[in-house]
């Protein structure tokens, strides 16, 4: 990796209440990286992709983007530094309509011109959004609504890209079709940080990965390392058969 | 078993020594009153205290925000006129209009819960309130074309009361009166609340799907939360009619409403001591605010805004005085605050040897025939069906939104499969609601844990015994045997369930708020509260989440136990397949809401199906 | 009793009753649409807050109330002996434009002071909060301003030609038709507002799905502030409107008329502001219709009885939808 990573842990702890749910957790992503953090159930993913904007605090440890520390600031705060998500279930605005959405995911932009081309360039990139641009939200199919979702959060512009668990509640075949989206938006220069639970997927398209199992990583290794590491089945279902 | 009041304990030689001395004190107080003036106030006081402890029923006890309650106040202020009065010229004696106006009062609680039943918080106040509106506009308007209420005037000059051939006229012999019924209601409102009524409503205030799920049956208690609170209500608005001699519209209007929930309030929702002083407190401060005028309402309504914000609890709080005991969190034996979410499971520390096989010729206690969950479009469950036999331990694992906490639901009666049937030892009870499933005989745990927070550990696990008893208000209250048998047996099985987990949920424990106890220890009365319903199935939703791998390992032992030496039949939801491989007869996984396998522990887990549900598939 | 009971409940009972109800039917609409607007005013306000932050402001009433208030205020201030200080126009303008100043401003304090603290806190808290700052208000007005009604001397405002006129058989009063355009004006441009700029959509967004917002940046604490200051200045406009219309104002009106916005925003649809203006527009001409058929003293009993049906049979209204939910 050269230059400055855009994200960097160091040692985060986080706590739920009096409850600790990270250990310890170390971590970098570097410019144009796609990796995917896995782990089983109750591994604490979801909430160390919280940590990182900032809707949990860590107790110890920092957490920095581009250099800069970001933990402990207020979320509106780390998103304007160039942080985006798509959060689990993808959370589109239901009522709104599929313009207003993407507007939305430009909320903090001043720049209104830019905005607007860089809203006619997803919808160039995807021509389904573009036949449903009035529609409200919750008229859309999944796989309509995950490229929406991606949308909104690229129209931020953002340093790094944070995905919370991309395949959940889809069928088998949207999920294909979500992973290769992602696979193209990185090729296209977006970092990004997958967190899932679909280890064998999210690893065909990942560069590297974390595994998590109960707060803390147990391993962290290429995507292709990771992929025929026996350890992994061991993390997932526990014990040998 | 030393009768407990407030949190302490006290023998049957105090408690006598208390009951002298207060009533040697209602006796000497009232010649204590300066001049007629405050004598009066000390007989309103007593009236609130009633007041206030009815409303204590249904919001304090069972959390209904009943805006409708100083209505019933009026219901029964009314029915004494009409009872004892010119105005209709009927002219019954007190001690029967007393006991009817409350019932019939109650008749209309009845009614009001029965319409109400559905809404929950906000809505449940806000009709209420409406229906107050349409009471005070009745009581305004129905004076044409017949003269029923009186109109704004209202209606007075009642026949003087009589008990027993005693005349009660002045003001010293209200207070007697008034005060002694208001001793009636404390009593009364202690031995409800320490009964399987006070439980079940204050599961229900903490969380009515656990209630019902537990047994409680919430729609009768609910009616029973509103009637109860009406029938104090009627019978402190006739006390209060013939107190004052009059009754007209103003006095049972929506100010009056404030007055007595601030009452309830700050004294502690829930807690009888609280609340009684909270009414002697806002009875008698406004007397000395009296120059102040508006202001009065106005310190209402900041009170309401302060405690909110500082103390909803209230002065007193509301699980009653809070021993030093309560406070203290819990330390597990090293004395570090346990609640690790440590999960990291060795294989080789699992040394219990498993129980072979499963046994053919058990006969079948639980059957799922081509169960289905359509939620609008998604289907959760698919087509599911598994038959569980008797001692048996069936798992059911499967990755996230896979269907095992829904299938859990429609067994236990959450809400009922859109096809399927579900069977229980050959009986279909599909559709059945959770109280009636559990008592059945099936019992559960939540994923997300569901205790009654503010309760005790000990009353936790009694609210199970709720449907394995039949006591009804009148036994309550009068201490009739029945009464007395069922609070011993209840006490007896929920301390038996909790001592199954050792030193952790007893002793000391029994009275500690399940609020303070750790995480491991919170999950173990999660069990042993459903265990306490009596119930032959378990079925534990994730019972070892969060545990440590200490723990975990003795929850393994424990739920195997259940099945050898108690002869339990469980179903188990569990991720971490080592516990699933040591507990298990069999397994069955679910994805996508069907069964893609089931078989031996070996079977499923080298099932390459199972494999790829979990780690995922590959991409093409 | 029985003729009575039916002179109770057609106290117009004749010979030719049906033509009397035909008859009434055009004033009843134009004062149906009078009142409606004012209901969809103040349930606006309901809806919004319900919306964004789930939970009924109790004290929504109070700040109408309010409003009625300052408008008074104001009107006192501009009329002198002879006759308004400015033109009627500029006299009705500042009036609205300041009573929606003071009790947007308002509306931000209860927000601030009562409710913010107590974001986390179980429904029941909150609720009792509101009814608290409900009880609060009323109190303090009562106790600033007395008990008796203050008037609106409309009749030095209005020039005697233009106060009534008939249209058929219709009369219409230059207050009605006043306060139906300004109510119209206010919520064309609120919806203007939420459906084109960006501070409105993003409005919605938050109301919609409150943390995915504050994904995007959004600050949901300014978001909160800004829809209670809209919403209570709605609530404020409708105060000053119906002083001017009814030329009164007490310390008690806000009890009913918050029950009846109340009841407007259910019956649309809580939380949805169209369905405010709806079930506004609909209970106005609900209740105006009701007149005929009732003594005008039981005519509230209409909005308490729509009410309580509306939650029992279909609490999420006409407009709304059916949330399930989740286990």
């Amino acid at each position: 990796m050269d230059g400055t990573p855009i994200l960097q842990m160091e040692k985060v702890d986080t706590y739920y209440g009096s409850i600790q749910v990270l250990y310890g957790i170390n971590v970098e992503i570097g410019q144009g990286e796609l990796v995917c953090l896995l782990g089983g159930n109750a591994s604490g993913k979801s909430t160390l992709l919280k940590t990182i904007l900032g809707v949990c605090r860590p107790k110890r440890g920092t957490v920095k983007l581009e250099g800069e520390r970001i933990d402990g600031k207020p979320i509106k705060s780390i998103v304007s530094k160039g942080v985006a998500i798509v959060p689990e279930n993808r959370r589109i605005f239901p009522r709104l309509t599929v313009l207003e959405n993407m507007e939305m995911g430009a909320y903090l932009r001043t720049d209104k011109d830019q905005v607007q081309r860089d809203i006619d360039e997803m919808l160039t990139l995807f021509p389904r959004l573009k036949e449903r641009l009035h529609n409200p939200g919750i008229t859309l199919s999944g796989g309509e609504q995950q490229m929406l979702a991606m949308a909104r959060a690229l129209l931020s512009k953002p340093k790094i890209l944070l995905m919370d668990e991309p395949s959940m509640g889809l069928s088998p075949a949207l999920v294909d079709q979500q992973f290769e989206l992602i696979q193209n938006v990185n090729r296209q220069g977006t970092t990004i940080f997958v967190v899932e639970q679909n280890a064998n997927m999210a690893l065909s398209v990942a560069d590297r990965g974390y595994v998590l199992q109960t707060g803390s990583i147990v391993l962290a290794d290429t995507a292709q390392n990771l992929l025929h590491n026996e350890m992994m089945q061991k993390a997932y279902l526990g014990g040998s058969t | 078993m030393r009768p407990e009041i407030a949190g302490i304990a006290w023998s049957q030689r105090q408690k006598a020594m208390g009951f002298v001395l207060i009533g040697i004190t209602l006796v000497i107080v009232p010649h204590l009153m300066p001049n007629n003036y405050w004598l009066r106030i000390y007989g309103m006081t007593g009236i609130y205290v009633m007041l206030a402890l009815g409303l204590n029923v249904v919001a304090g006890f069972a959390g209904l925000l009943d805006l409708a309650y100083v209505a019933f106040f009026g219901i029964g202020g009314y029915l004494f006129a009409f009872f004892s009065s010119h105005h209709f010229d009927i002219h019954l004696p007190f001690p029967l209009v007393l006991p009817l106006s409350a019932l019939v009062t109650m008749g209309f609680g009845f009614a009001l819960g029965a319409v109400s039943l559905r809404l929950k918080g906000d809505y449940l106040a806000i009709v209420t309130l409406a229906f107050a509106q349409i009471f005070k506009l009745l009581l305004f308007n129905l004076d044409r074309p017949v003269n029923i209420t009186g109109g704004v005037n209202g209606i007075f000059n009642f026949d003087p009361i009589e008990i027993f051939g005693f005349k009660i006229v002045s003001p010293i012999a209200y207070s007697y009166l008034i005060w002694f019924l208001a001793l009636v209601v404390i009593i009364g409102s202690f031995r409800i609340k320490r009964s399987r009524f006070g439980r079940g409503w204050e599961a229900i205030r903490e969380d009515e799907l656990a209630a019902e799920a537990m047994g409680v049956n919430t729609t009768r208690m609910k009616l029973w939360a509103f009637a109860g609170g009406a029938f104090i209500a009627g019978a402190s608005g006739t006390l209060f009619a013939s107190f004052q001699d009059s009754v007209f519209p103003n006095s049972f209007d929506f100010q009056q409403l404030v007055v007595i929930y601030c009452m309830v309030i700050l004294g502690g929702m829930g807690n009888i001591v609280g609340v009684t002083l909270g009414a002697i407190l806002l009875s008698i401060l406004p007397e000395f605010l009296r120059e102040y005028g508006a202001y009065r309402m106005m310190f209402y309504g900041l009170i309401l805004i302060v405690l909110m914000a500082l103390r909803p609890q209230g002065l007193l709080g509301e699980i009653g005085f809070l021993t030093k005991k309560m406070k203290r969190p819990d330390k597990d034996e090293t004395g570090v605050l346990k609640a690790s979410t440590d999960l990291y499971y060795d294989v080789d520390s699992m040394k219990a040897p498993r129980k072979a096989g499963y046994s053919i010729d058990r006969r079948p206690i639980l059957e799922l025939n081509n169960v289905t969950m359509n939620f609008g479009g998604l289907v959760a469950v698919d087509h599911l069906s598994l038959t569980l036999r008797e001692r048996e331990i069936l798992s059911v694992i499967g990755p996230n939104g896979a269907g095992k906490t829904t299938a859990f639901n429609l067994i236990s009666g959450i809400y009922p499969p859109t096809s399927g049937k579900v069977l229980f030892e050959g009986t279909n009870i599909t559709g059945l609601k959770p109280h009636q499933v559990v008592e059945i005989g099936i019992a559960r745990t939540f994923q997300n844990l569901r205790l009654f927070n503010k309760m005790s550990v000990l009353d936790n696990a009694k609210v199970s015994q709720f449907c394995r008893t039949k006591s009804g208000p009148l036994s309550i209250l009068l201490r009739l045997p029945r009464h007395r048998t069922e609070e011993r047996e209840t006490e007896k099985v929920a301390k038996e369930m909790l001592s199954l987990f050792g030193a952790r949920l007893t002793g000391y424990r029994f009275d500690q708020g399940a609020m303070f106890l750790s995480y491991a220890n919170r999950r173990r009365l999660e069990i042993a509260r459903a265990m306490s319903t009596n119930a032959k199935l378990l079925m534990l939703d994730e019972p070892s989440a969060g545990m440590n791998p200490q723990e975990t390992v003795e929850i393994t032992e424990f739920i195997k136990a259940l099945r050898d030496i108690y002869g339990y039949t469980i179903l188990v939801i569990e991720h971490k397949l080592n516990v699933v491989k040591t507990i298990s007869d069999r397994v069955i996984a679910l994805d996508y809401g069907r069964k893609i396998a089931e078989g031996s522990y070996e079977e499923v887990a080298s099932n390459k199906q199972v494999i790829e549900a979990y780690l995922g598939r590959k991409k093409n | 009793m029985i003729h009575g009971i039916r002179t109770f409940l057609y106290p117009a009972c004749s010979g030719n009753d049906m033509d009397f109800y035909l008859q009434q039917l055009p004033q009843q609409l134009v004062n149906g649409l009078t009142l409606g607007g004012v209901y969809a005013l103040i349930a606006i306000g309901y809806t919004m807050v319900y919306g964004i932050l789930s939970m009924l402001n109790f004290a929504h009433g109070e700040i109408y109330m309010i409003g009625g208030f300052v408008g008074w205020w104001v009107l006192h201030l501009l009329i002198g002996e002879s006759g308004p200080v400015l033109h009627v126009s500029l006299v009705i303008s500042l009036m609205l434009i300041i009573a929606m100043g003071m009790t947007g401003l308002l509306g931000i304090a209860v927000e601030r002071f009562a409710y913010r603290p107590l974001r986390k806190a179980p429904r029941m808290n909150l609720l009792l909060s509101a009814l608290g700052v409900s009880i609060f208000l009323q109190n303090l007005v009562l106790h600033h301003q007395g008990a008796k009604a203050r008037f609106f001397l409309v009749s030095s405002l209005i020039p005697e030609s233009l106060r009534l006129f008939q249209v058929g058989e219709v009369v219409f009063s230059f207050m009605r038709i006043l306060v139906i355009v300004v109510a119209f004006l206010l919520m064309t441009g609120l919806t203007f507002m939420i459906k084109r700029t960006k501070v409105g959509k993003a409005m919605r967004a938050t109301a919609q799905d409150i943390e995915a917002a504050s994904f995007m940046g959004i600050d949901v604490d300014r978001m909160i502030v800004f829809v209670f200051l809209i919403g209570s200045a709605l609530g404020g406009a409708a105060g000053t409107l119906v002083g001017l219309l009814f030329t009164q104002v007490d310390y008690y009106v806000g009890f009913q008329a918050g029950l009846k916005g109340f009841t407007a925003a259910v019956l649309g649809g809580i939380g949805n502001i169209y369905g405010a203006m709806f079930g506004g527009i609909l209970l106005g001409l609900l209740e105006s219709i009701a007149t005929t058929f009732f003594p005008a003293t039981y005519k509230d009993v209409v909005a308490f009885v729509v009410l309580i049906l509306v939650l029992i049979f279909r609490p999420w209204g006409l407009m709304g939808e059916k949330v399930p939910e989740k286990v």
